[in-house]
């Protein structure tokens, strides 16, 4: 083996098991510990559903148009700020 | 990796039962969630999430025991065992795939589908013949502890990465006199000889 590989071997064994020792599982005991995971799995298959929380406000970058009423109370307060000046 | 039983209206499918392998943490299973066990226990997971869905689940256990056979359902009591049928979709069934890992982990969970053992890890398509340890260790996760066992070997085997080591680049030219002299002496022989 070349001197370069044998240097990057540590760092290999981490990262491709990187997943098992973020949870602190020793991959070597997989075995063991998959017949657990099967009798888990039997004693409650059921799945619980997550209680949804409701999403926030939808945010509005559009102006909204206004309604005729509203756009005859605009004209009428421009109008009058136009005859006080 | 997702596991379904689904049916097919006009209207379009659906889907009376799903599994998922992000599940699998909360049953203990931490990592390694798209290997050979993981898709197994998905496929375990799917059929007794199903028949626990339909009563069924304490009257077909199915098989806990010597994983590494094949195993078919055989109807008990007054109710008929829940029959589907493998969809493989567009994966490539190949001997050894995984889907047939979910299918062998629906059918040991209790499920009637019609198969043959095949496309297994551990099936020898030269001897005909299942090798049942082989996929007893597949189902189990036993391969990849090997693997995580080989490489921290090799770990310790080769030196700590924080010892200073020479750049094979860097290092000066090996000289080998001995080598060298025979070589050159060799050489002016035979010119020796040629002159001659």
């Amino acid at each position: 083996m070349p001197p370069t590989c044998k240097k990057q071997e540590p760092e290999k064994y981490q990262d491709h098991f990187k997943n098992y020792h973020d949870q602190e599982f020793d991959p070597t005991e997989l075995e063991e510990a998959m017949d657990e995971v099967f009798e888990a799995i039997r004693e409650d298959p059921t799945h619980t559903k997550k209680a949804r929380s409701k999403p926030a406000d939808a945010k509005v970058w559009k102006p909204r148009k206004l309604t005729y009423d509203q756009r005859k109370a605009a004209l009428k307060a421009k109008l009058e700020a136009l005859v006080a000046a | 990796m997702i596991c379904q039983v689904i049916y097919a209206t006009i209207k379009g499918d659906v889907t009376i039962c799903a599994a998922y392998s992000h599940e699998l943490p909360k049953y203990g299973m931490k990592a390694g969630l798209t290997n050979y066990a993981a898709t197994y226990a998905t496929g375990l997971l799917c059929a007794r999430r199903l028949l626990a869905k339909y009563d069924l689940a304490e009257t077909y256990e199915g098989n806990t025991e010597n994983l590494g056979e094949d195993y078919n359902v055989e109807a008990e009591g007054d109710r008929r065992p829940f029959k589907c049928f493998l969809d493989t979709g567009l994966v490539r069934t190949s001997t050894g795939s995984r889907v047939f890992a979910a299918l062998k982990g629906a059918v040991d969970g209790g499920i009637d589908i019609p198969h043959n053992d095949k496309r297994y890890a551990g099936y020898d398509l030269q001897d005909k013949s299942l090798d049942a340890e082989v996929l007893e260790r597949y189902i189990k996760g036993g391969i990849v502890a090997e693997y995580a066992e080989e490489m921290e070997e090799e770990v310790r085997a080769s030196p700590r990465p924080d010892t200073p080591t020479r750049h094979p680049r860097r290092s000066p030219p090996h000289f080998f006199p001995s080598l060298g002299f025979r070589s050159v002496a060799a050489i002016s022989s035979v010119d020796a000889d040629r002159r001659r």
